[in-house]
């Protein structure tokens, strides 16, 4: 391959192409991305974050807390199940009824299912977003609420992000980011993915112990200790009550108070606004019982 | 080659390396600089994974600040700088004429040196960007795009002056890397911090970049010096050039394709087509595989080609190994349990230090010798630096790879994340020794590399016109 044109134009068209398929196209798909309203509660999801919140986000960036933490949740299904609300009053067409369901249920199945009340009828695993619509067609097929009967659908997330680690409801999507500036999504999980850990550790003062000390909250913690995100000052006239509470070998000086500088409560402030547990329609979830 | 001047065979290696010699001591000094630096921010940054209390009290140390500088400083100090002096060293000396514009190469890469130092300080003042691979900020990447155009410029007007009308394969990669790179870097960096795309497609272009910096810069670079270096020093020819055809092309329509994970918020068919393209990075690794892996080298007394040999060697064998392993881990069944674990981080070092360090200073060996006769000294220090970065580069790659494994079978096993984090204590201590010698590696590279400057200074005063005559070096008109 003599030919320096024809390498410059085949290189180009490679880069090209790649440049196309994975930065241009998903910006074509994405870009008329809108908050969704949630029709039950009238709020919008997602909402940008304000204040000391905004401000939180800038020292998640400035001290890179994403290279150890990630903030997606990963999932790997769905979990289906139809859960028999209220029988009503005319049990014996109920049971006729759901047998058209499975051709393998017998008429003592769908009698108990149908005294059952709150029952499952069904659970079924390993699903995914695209067999939603026809399981509940199926379910609605049966007509169970011309006999009063009511049947709910639960479409539950599953993986061992949502159901071992407990880090989030589920899986995250393009949505959840609609306002993140930097985009903070994380490559590595040496510490827990924080997507939502607004809901699992809203408490101030765990995470201002934990910033200071890590080790003092999660026994064994890699986490590096942030007290540049302290101060140590002489108490004055009085304590001040954003004192941190030490004890043992962390307990300062006599005379001597630890309290978080502005960074540390605008950190924990943007970390208390991480919190993903609005369904879309992308993402729909029913939280397991 | 009968359109060869005649003028241009007389022309050895060694002349028109020497034709060059400020542009490669400039921009091999600040990729050296760059390399010690980055190892010892990455050797802090290791210590703190096992020690959190170290530094604590200081946020211009804390772990992901030291993380995000030793990357940069890896990537755009050392790995940058270096690839571009061996791409001006292999333009010149594959085309058979001189290094055209040395003195703009040498001026341009303290530009790119003055950039690389506002972004490692910027972020470690706490001006990152936030994004992984492109953190630093506006400013810095400013001078850089603009140093970026007094590097390439000299690599361009070299190969489009060379005297050998054919393209010898190692002059494909060259050109198309350096063709990428410029693309690569400018558009990420307009979309980055000029018109910044908002919400989750910033991962898109970060995906698209960190993986273009490394698949399509930083290897076509290296493979552009093994194809080289392997046929020159076994005395032989490419065995085959159709085979590299098929890497070369293979690799520009694979190679860019990855990058982006599967599972990534993004529309689910883009990180599936991503992980998909990334397993078929094999095709132009095994295609180079088959055209000089198993090329032989010629007895030499030169030591340097010894060395360059053996960096060379380990570079190929990595980059076969980060094939191989890449393919396996773009199996969903494999990715699902290895994504965010360690195992990523040890594929990251397996192809920055396994395949590209060790290409550059592969590279470097042979140019430095050319510039300044070495002393004994010199092979020496040489050869120590051969096995202390290959230790380092070998222990840190196994310790990240058996911390991940460690981290996955906890993971698996239901256990706490915290226990499955503190399970892998040992191998971080591990990876900081590693880290360690990779560290000391950047300091030997950086010593030989003053003391070639000092040497090559030397002669220079010796030979300048005020101060009388000396032995000046086997320099030509360009």
């Amino acid at each position: 391959m003599n030919n320096g044109p024809f390498l410059f134009l085949g290189s180009f068209v490679a880069l090209l192409l790649s440049w196309l398929g994975l930065v241009v196209v998903p910006q074509v798909q994405l870009r008329d991305l809108q908050p969704v309203k949630n029709d039950t509660t009238g709020k919008y999801y997602p909402l940008q974050r304000l204040g000391l919140a905004r401000q939180g986000a800038e020292v998640y960036r400035a001290n890179a807390c994403y290279t150890c933490h990630s903030q997606q949740v990963r999932q790997e299904g769905y979990r289906f199940r139809a859960v028999l609300e209220k029988v009503g009053t005319n049990e014996t067409e109920l049971a006729t009824a759901l047998m058209k369901l499975n051709p393998r249920w017998q008429q003592s199945d769908a009698e108990l299912f149908a005294q059952a009340e709150g029952e499952a009828l069904t659970d079924m695993e390993h699903l995914t977003l695209q067999q939603k619509a026809s399981l509940e067609a199926r379910f609605d097929s049966t007509k169970v609420s011309e006999y009063g009967a009511k049947l709910r659908f639960d479409f539950i997330p599953t993986g061992a992000d949502i159901e071992v680690r407990k880090w989030g409801v589920r899986a995250s999507v393009a949505a959840d980011y609609l306002y993140d500036d930097p985009l903070m999504l994380g490559s590595q999980r040496i510490g827990p993915d924080l997507s939502n850990v607004g809901n699992r550790w809203p408490e101030a003062g765990w995470q201002l112990h934990h910033l200071y000390h890590p080790r003092t909250k999660v026994e064994g913690s890699t986490m590096p200790d942030y007290r540049f995100l302290f101060e140590k000052r002489r108490i004055g006239a009085a304590p001040s009550p954003a004192a941190l509470q030490l004890t043992g070998d962390l307990a300062p000086a006599d005379g001597w108070e630890i309290v978080p500088t502005a960074d540390a409560l605008a950190l924990v402030a943007y970390l208390q606004s991480l919190k993903v547990t609005e369904a879309l329609f992308e993402a729909p979830t029913t939280v397991a019982p | 080659m009968s359109s060869q001047p005649a003028n241009a065979k007389s022309l050895t290696t060694d002349t028109i390396t020497v034709s060059g010699r400020w542009a490669f001591l400039g921009l091999l000094g600040g990729a050296a600089c760059w390399l010690a630096v980055a190892g010892v921010l990455g050797l802090i940054a290791s210590i703190k994974m096992h020690s959190p209390t170290l530094l604590a009290d200081s946020a211009w140390f804390s772990y992901g600040r030291l993380k995000a500088a030793a990357g940069g400083a890896f990537n755009f100090g050392f790995a940058t700088q270096a690839a571009i002096a061996i791409a001006l060293w292999l333009a010149a000396v594959l085309g058979r004429t001189t290094v055209k514009l040395p003195l703009l190469g040498a001026a341009a890469s303290k530009a790119w040196n003055l950039g690389v130092v506002l972004g490692v300080a910027g972020i470690l003042y706490g001006d990152g960007t936030g994004i992984e691979g492109l953190e630093f900020p506006r400013y810095a990447v400013g001078v850089l795009l603009f140093a970026f155009i007094g590097l390439a410029l000299p690599v361009f007007v070299t190969f489009h002056n060379r005297t050998v009308r054919e393209l010898y394969p190692s002059l494909w990669f060259v050109i198309a890397g350096l063709f990428w790179f410029a693309w690569l870097f400018s558009a990420t960096s307009l979309l980055v911090h000029f018109w910044p795309v908002r919400g989750v497609l910033q991962a898109a272009v970060q995906g698209w970049f960190t993986n273009g910096f490394v698949v399509v810069w930083l290897f076509p670079i290296a493979i552009a010096l093994l194809l080289y270096l392997r046929p020159a020093l076994s005395g032989v020819s490419i065995p085959s050039r159709a085979t590299v055809l098929l890497a070369f092309w293979s690799l520009a329509f694979i190679g860019p394709w990855g990058g982006i994970a599967t599972g990534t918020p993004l529309p689910a068919w883009v990180g599936a087509l991503s992980t998909s393209m990334s397993s078929l990075i094999v095709i132009p690794i095994f295609a180079l595989c088959s055209s000089v892996g198993g090329l032989k080298p010629a007895r030499s007394a030169d030591p340097f080609a010894a060395i360059s040999w053996k960096f060379a060697d380990f570079s190929f064998l990595a980059l076969v190994l980060f094939g191989v392993l890449t393919a396996i881990n773009s199996f969903t069944a494999v990715y699902r349990l290895t994504q965010f674990t360690f195992v990523t981080a040890a594929l990251q070092s397996l192809a920055l230090y396994g395949v590209v360090l060790t290409a550059l200073l592969a590279g470097a060996f042979q140019i430095l010798p050319k510039i300044a006769p070495p002393s004994a000294m010199c092979a020496r220090v040489g050869g120590l630096l051969l096995w202390v970065s290959r230790c380092g580069i070998a222990l840190l790659i196994l310790s990240l790879l058996l911390a991940g494994l460690q981290q996955v079978l906890a993971l698996a096993s239901a256990a706490s994340f915290a226990d499955a984090t503190t399970a892998s204590k040992m191998w971080f201590r591990m990876s900081t020794m590693g880290e360690l010698l990779i560290a000391l590696s950047g300091l030997m590279f950086l010593a030989y590399v003053c003391s070639t400057t000092f040497r090559a200074l030397k002669a220079e005063y010796a030979s300048c016109a005020w101060c009388g005559a000396g032995a000046k070096p086997a320099e030509v008109a360009s």
